[in-house]
């Protein structure tokens, strides 16, 4: 319930960018619908993996400065003067930035669905782009909180867009990078990137980002237990 | 007893990159402070008081040492819903007053109808019930140093843990605090004062220690402290400013402190000059003298 309620609250901090990011994908969603006339099927899935493409972009964007917002305010001192662990605390913040996530894509496919409707298709397949952008998001959220327990923001959101870019970038040359970092896997699928296929099924690779998800999760648990969190990261 | 709050023999180091530029905030630090008691934790800029409050509460590791709070190892998050903090620069989040206080006693564990009943006392409290309906974000130091306090007392806490709570406010809200801080040891509650107002220390702190870069230079109970020792401080009235050195006149009475053992050696020489003894009293010093000498011996050598 504290974690929830933390959550809610690093969510609400981000409301101005969240709320950015909605009228973003509705003004999109309108330029790609309503501009020139109705839009083609191939018109929705575009904007359909544009989306999911920015659903992991900017989860790492808000994962990777979260923390450090928290710290530099120093509003992070009243909160774990509280009974909240530090590991709580890393939850708290993950599943603001899954919650985030889950807007943006809610937001998406409500888009998706209407351009779906104008475009006369069932936009099934670019719904489950959005779905599994939805995985790669919460992966890519654990690593920028990962790296943002120990690196100044504008670091973490660079070594962890690497971690998820340069897996993405040379699978589609050897399919065993995608095991580097399986997100990138999800991300590059669901953004047209490549096409995940051969022996492994896309539920291979959404358990794969769920276990990706969880380690970092757990290591940014562990390192931020052992850090003075009264200085932030310059 | 258990020490409600107890540091034992830890030094924290700050350490830069690759080890360099390290900076010791505390060394060799010990301290026990005693359930029920309100301590004062004094010490110039940059001494480490801060340091030594963010260990308690596990904000930051001891490089050596431990400690415990409430009989539990520093940084343990249970033992903290039983106690109150207030950070030398306030940061809420930006919410109503009655919503943060809510937020916090809930961070805490805290639900209503109790939560509801502690945000209508603590409000009242630091005197916000009126303004409990506005944005935090637009008050003024003062009142987000009340609220502070406010959201550090909602818990009802058994240790209050406090830095700097009074340097934002104004001379009424001052006293009202250190009636606050009182009626909290009336109730048995332990109270940990870091504060540069020496004044407010020196009326409401049972004990004191006196930190000089990152060590412990002075500590014990207030009284103590301010007694001058084996001086006497002497009233007279008559010709006598001449005979005692460094004595002052005012309204016609001489003031002038001697030792204790040259009482009748300064009578006699009051009498024999055709004066008269109108007061004798032990010396007390003020703490800002006590605090002045703990923190400037060994600055000269």
């Amino acid at each position: 319930m504290k974690v929830i309620l933390l959550a809610l609250q690093h969510l609400q901090e981000q409301r101005w960018v969240l709320t950015a990011f909605v009228i973003y994908v509705f003004l999109m969603a309108l330029a790609f619908g309503a501009a020139g006339g109705p839009p083609g099927p191939e018109e929705t899935e575009y904007f359909a993996r544009q989306q999911a493409g920015f659903t992991v972009l900017f989860t790492v964007l808000l994962a990777a400065g979260a923390l450090h917002a928290e710290r530099r305010s120093r509003r992070i001192l009243a909160v774990l003067s509280k009974a909240i662990s530090r590991r709580a605390y890393v939850r708290s913040i993950l599943l603001a930035m899954w919650m985030a996530a889950a807007l943006y894509i809610l937001t998406s496919s409500v888009a998706v669905l209407w351009l779906g409707r104008r475009a006369g298709v069932k936009p099934e397949q670019e719904m489950s782009h959005l779905g599994l952008a939805f995985f790669a998001a919460m992966a890519t959220a654990a690593v920028a909180v990962f790296f943002s327990t120990f690196l100044h923001p504008l670091l973490a959101t660079f070594v962890s867009g690497v971690l998820i870019a340069v897996p993405a970038f040379l699978g589609q040359y050897a399919a065993v990078w995608l095991h580097v970092s399986p997100a990138s896997a999800l991300m590059a699928h669901s953004s047209g990137m490549l096409v995940l296929a051969g022996s492994f099924s896309l539920w291979y690779w959404v358990t794969l980002t769920l276990i990706q998800t969880i380690v970092f999760w757990a290591a940014a648990a562990f390192v931020f237990t052992k850090l003075d969190v009264a200085v932030p990261i310059e | 007893m258990t020490p409600s709050l107890e540091f034992r023999d830890i030094t924290k180091e700050y350490r830069g990159i690759f080890g360099r530029d390290s900076v010791r905030a505390l060394v060799d630090f010990s301290l026990a402070v005693q359930p029920g008691e309100i301590f004062g934790f004094l010490g110039p800029n940059g001494a480490g008081k801060t340091t030594a409050i963010h260990l308690a509460l596990g904000f930051t590791y001891p490089t050596i040492g431990a400690g415990s709070m409430l009989g539990m190892p520093f940084g343990h998050a249970p033992t903290r819903s039983r106690v109150g903090f207030l950070a030398e620069n306030v940061a809420l989040y930006s919410r109503t007053a009655r919503d943060v206080i809510r937020f916090y006693g809930a961070l805490n564990g805290m639900r209503d109808p109790v939560l509801a009943r502690r945000t209508r006392e603590v409000l009242d409290q630091v005197r916000l019930s009126a303004e409990a309906g506005r944005n935090v974000k637009k008050y003024s130091r003062g009142m987000l140093q009340r609220i502070g306090l406010a959201q550090a007392l909602v818990n009802d806490p058994d240790l209050l843990i406090l830095d700097e709570p009074t340097s934002a406010l104004d001379p009424l809200a001052r006293v009202e605090i250190r009636e606050l801080l009182l009626d909290l040891r009336r109730a048995g509650k332990t109270v940990f004062l870091s504060s540069h107002l020496l004044s407010e220390v020196e009326v409401v702190c049972d004990r004191v220690a006196i930190l000089k870069k990152g060590s412990l230079v002075q500590v014990g109970r207030t009284e103590d402290l301010l007694n001058a020792g084996d001086r006497m401080e002497v009233v007279a009235r008559g010709p006598v400013t001449l005979l005692f050195e460094g004595a002052t006149t005012n309204d016609g009475l001489v003031k002038f402190s001697i030792q204790a053992a040259e009482q009748r050696k300064a009578f006699e020489r009051i009498w024999n000059a055709g004066g008269e003894v109108v007061s004798i009293n032990p010396a007390r010093r003020t703490l800002e003298e006590v605090f002045m000498r703990a923190t400037n011996e060994g600055d000269a050598e």
